[in-house]
């Protein structure tokens, strides 16, 4: 059974804190993104279930196997690095074969391994090249490779796809989503790519500044954000966010945005200053038949025009600021004003203090 | 145009010192080359006497003397770039108690002149029987040229990429299996300098020659060639011959592999 | 669930190392080279001090002089004037070299020319050749009755010049000297050529919009752009300087007199041939120290004046 566990994990540089009191349970065979921006102790994490770092407190688990003070190669893990890090010197078949050669395998299973390994990758035809005569979407295959090669108990995966051009990165992500499935093996996945993190993970594990903000599968993450962070962090074009002041009056309570009230309905528990937020494919052009909260007639500060759609940046009274998604091509130019509305049942609530979710009206 | 003519007064400059530099070699070589039993050297040769060289080679002991010579400079290459590439990697890529003392420790034979070691290492090894042995050429000079190549290997492990041996680690290798199957391939050129040099400094080397073999068997070529000038006061012909033979090896090695010895004495040199 | 504390000054057993990370095995990989090294170069190191400080003559037993060896240093003729006569060759091998290969530089504009790496390896050959093989040659060219510099003087009707070089009191210094020139220059001059080749052109272009002729270019870019490699060059040439020993020995044995003794003779002369080892133990490790010194002192004024 090859489970992660990282409990109360915890690893200092010096001063500083990079990764803080981390406790995270992935199952076997699940495919575990740790997503975050730069400084948020991703990395750290699977640097340290590597066994490339030393851990300051706290357990590592592969399995049930506390592996805190087991070097690296006796941890059955296998690890595909940002740079693929290959053996410049060896062949591609050499470079599979490396690890497995350490190992003692027989000639005949390590042959039979890299074998398949090329064929499940389509690099037969470079087995025999060196590194540096290989283009970079190559490269990454060999490297995958190399780790698929050992069917070690865990894949360990540090932003494999961030030397690559936009398209082929595409292409590889579906790919990567294929042969985990096809392997089952447990799998943990680095990135800063929320994209990447959504189309590619059973569940997400969102990090800020070495804290876990969030761990779920994509649908809930999105759906349900824990907090403002990754509130605007998981999904694109991000979330607007807002604070506003709220005011009960006539049994209803209502957001003041300026001098604008948007009437929310009776029900609701909403504090006196809230930050809302709401995501760009939840505002509308306002339409008095659609059914939307509003009209917010708001001043255009940019237009980003897409092509499938337009976004507009808007200012709304109060000093809110807004995106808008319009379908289409729209004409709009800055310091123009804009009408529009938000979709009933998609502001998201979080209090002002600690920036926690609180519900969603 | 300009730059044409820039050019061109660049030739000429450039030129003209590269005549200075070469006179004096162009000069023996023409000396070689005359007729024997020349008194005066660098004349333009009447003919091309090649026979001063094999003269030199046999009746001169030159061939005895460039055995010596290889037997020494191979050796110390060949023990001073293991030893150093092992030293090397353990400063480079290991975090031990004392590292940065030991290797200043090393540092400190960068800057020791011979000069300072020559009287001691001399009454020691003639008490323990080594002087008159190729061992009293090869160990001294592997100690020193090991203080330069630990410096040299260290500062290029230090510069390989740090991935690379995190998937080695991860691989499985050992620290052994690392340094060999992975990054020794990985530094050739590196390490093919650090050789070059070595071998330049070993082949040239004279004082501790000159100090530790009295047996005219074991004479390397630099100490033979000063012997020989000591004893053929009028016949520079066959001098020059045997200044010639025991300089080819060395300026042999050297305009072949010439980019790896500048780049290696020049890198080294502003590291240093 | 495990706690450990980070490490505490002073020692204790946390470990800042990842898991499996090579540790003791680094003395192993050590050993060898250390081994070799300490027997060969710094035991020797201390046994030359130890030496210095005694009178022996290799046979007898030795006996305790204390500093006598090197205050004899600072107050015996010989010695002294051999320590001068290489401070003499350092202006030889090290400042006509360093600023001959200034001059040289400054004079080739950034034209490049093809075929440079060919003119580098032939000037960078004197410094390949074996010294001992440099010093025959250049007996031969100051040979005093047809040596080829004689017979080019006389060749141009100044005869009253050729003379016998290397057999002059006052003139076989810097005879001697002028062969250090030789070898050196080839080195300040690579050097320099590849200092300068990492000179952003855009410096040029720029002193040259502020309309500086190639005079100020040099003074303003260039050399300042240079200091790294001149602290280098001047470290390797005077340090070479110091050290001369193969070149006198073939030459002029530390003649005619004492006029071309240097230390590195004197170490050699003394301990192998005069039974003096104390003394000679006393010149080498002097010899280290000024080396160090001067080393030392030129990397500082080189820092220093660094941005």
């Amino acid at each position: 059974m090859a489970t992660v566990t990282f409990e109360q994990v915890t690893k200092h540089f010096g001063e500083t804190t990079a990764l803080a009191e981390l406790s995270l349970a992935i199952e076997d065979g699940e495919f575990m993104v740790l997503v975050g921006p730069s400084g948020s102790g991703k990395t750290t994490a699977l640097r340290l279930l590597a066994g490339l770092e030393a851990l300051t407190s706290g357990t590592i688990r592969i399995g049930e196997r506390v592996v805190d003070d087991i070097a690296p190669r006796e941890r059955d893990i296998a690890m595909v690095f940002q740079d693929y890090a290959l053996y410049p010197q060896m062949s591609v078949r050499q470079n599979l074969a490396f690890g497995l050669k350490i190992r003692k395998l027989s000639r005949a299973e390590i042959r039979r391994r890299c074998d398949e390994t090329a064929e499940l990758l389509g690099i037969e035809a470079l087995l025999d090249r060196k590194p540096r005569a290989l283009s970079g979407g190559q490269r990454q295959r060999v490297a995958l490779g190399r780790a698929l090669v050992r069917e070690p108990q865990v894949f360990l995966m540090d932003e494999p796809l961030s030397n690559l051009d936009a398209k082929l990165r595409a292409q590889t992500r579906s790919e990567i989503r294929r042969l985990q499935r096809e392997v089952g093996t447990t799998t943990v996945y680095v990135t800063h790519d929320q994209i990447e993190a959504m189309t590619l993970g059973d569940r997400i594990a969102t990090m800020r500044d070495g804290v876990l903000e969030q761990v779920g599968d994509p649908d809930s993450v999105y759906e349900q954000p824990a907090n403002t962070f990754v509130a605007s962090f998981i999904g694109s074009p991000a979330m607007s966010l807002a604070r506003v002041r709220s005011e009960r009056r006539n049994g209803g309570v209502g957001l003041m945005l300026g001098e604008l009230r948007i009437a929310l309905g009776a029900a609701a528990d909403v504090p006196a200053e809230v930050i809302v937020g709401v995501r760009p494919e939840h505002t509308r052009l306002w339409d008095s038949e659609a059914g939307l909260l509003g009209p917010i007639d708001g001043r255009v500060d940019y237009v980003e025009a897409l092509g499938r759609e337009t976004l507009i940046g808007v200012s709304a009274p109060g000093g809110a600021r807004f995106v808008v998604e319009a379908e289409g091509r729209v004409r709009a130019e800055p310091g123009e004003s804009l009408r529009f509305g938000l979709r009933k049942g998609r502001l998201y609530l979080f209090d002002v203090a600690d920036e926690r979710a609180i519900g969603r009206l | 145009m300009i730059a044409r003519r820039e050019q061109f007064v660049n030739y000429l400059i450039l030129a003209f010192f590269s005549l200075v530099a070469l006179y004096p070699v162009l000069g023996i070589l023409s000396t070689a080359l005359g007729a024997p039993g020349e008194s005066a050297g660098f004349h333009l040769p009447s003919g091309l006497h090649f026979s001063n060289f094999s003269d030199a080679w046999t009746q001169g002991h030159f061939s005895s003397y460039l055995r010596s010579s290889a037997i020494v400079a191979l050796s110390v290459v060949a023990i001073s770039t293991v030893l150093s590439i092992l030293s090397g990697y353990a400063f480079g890529l290991m975090r031990f108690r004392g590292a940065t003392a030991l290797f200043y420790v090393f540092l400190l034979g960068l800057m020791v002149p011979e000069e300072a070691l020559i009287v001691p290492l001399y009454f020691d090894l003639r008490d323990l029987g080594l002087t008159d042995t190729y061992w009293a050429l090869i160990l001294p000079q592997v100690a020193l040229s090991v203080a330069f190549g630990t410096f040299w290997m260290r500062a290029f492990f230090v510069s390989t990429p740090r991935s690379l041996l995190e998937a080695a680690r991860i691989d499985g290798a050992s620290s052994w299996t690392t340094l060999w199957r992975v990054l020794v391939p990985f530094g050739r050129p590196a390490i093919l300098t650090m050789m070059v040099l070595v071998f330049m400094w070993t082949w040239n080397e004279f004082l501790l020659a000159l100090v530790m073999v009295s047996n005219e068997s074991l004479r390397t070529a630099p100490l033979g060639l000063a012997f020989f000038q000591g004893q053929h006061t009028s016949d520079l012909t066959l001098l020059a011959a045997g200044a010639v033979i025991v300089a080819t090896p060395v300026v042999v090695v050297y305009i072949f592999l010439q980019r790896h010895f500048i780049r290696g004495m020049l890198t080294g040199a502003v590291k240093g | 669930m495990r706690l450990r504390r980070p490490a505490r000054l002073g020692g204790g057993a946390a470990r800042v190392e990842p898991p499996g990370a090579p540790r003791h095995v680094a003395y192993l990989y050590l050993l060898p080279a250390l081994a070799i090294y300490a027997a060969f170069v710094l035991a020797p190191l201390g046994h030359t001090i130890w030496l210095s400080l005694h009178q022996w003559d290799g046979l007898t037993p030795a006996t305790w002089v204390g500093l006598d060896n090197y205050s004899e240093i600072l107050h015996d003729g010989a010695l002294r004037s051999a320590f001068e006569h290489s401070f003499v060759l350092i202006v030889f091998y090290a400042v006509l070299p360093v600023s001959l290969a200034l001059v040289l530089v400054g004079a080739l504009s950034r034209a490049s020319v093809r075929g440079q790496a060919g003119f580098r390896t032939v000037l960078f050959l004197p410094q390949v050749i074996p010294m001992v093989v440099v010093a025959v040659i250049w007996r031969m060219i100051y040979a005093p009755g047809d040596g080829p510099l004689n017979r080019a003087l006389r060749g141009i009707g100044l005869d009253s010049l050729a003379r016998p070089w290397l057999g002059d009191f006052d003139l076989a210094l810097p005879a001697v000297g002028v062969v250090g020139t030789w070898v050196m220059s080839g080195l300040a001059f690579v050097l320099f050529m590849a200092g300068v080749q990492k000179i952003p052109q855009s410096l040029y272009d720029a002193a040259r919009v502020d309309g500086a002729g190639p005079l100020r270019e040099f003074f303003a870019v260039t050399l300042p752009n240079l200091r790294g490699e001149i602290a280098v060059a001047l470290t390797l040439t005077t340090i070479a300087a110091l050290r001369n020993f193969d070149l006198v020995y073939i030459t002029t044995q530390g003649g005619p007199g004492d006029s071309t003794s240097v230390p590195a003779f004197q170490v050699y002369n003394r301990a192998f041939q005069l039974g003096q080892i104390g003394s000679a133990a006393a010149i080498g490790f002097t010899l280290a120290c000024v080396i160090f010194v001067i080393a030392f002192a030129i990397t500082r004024i080189a820092d220093r004046g660094q941005t």
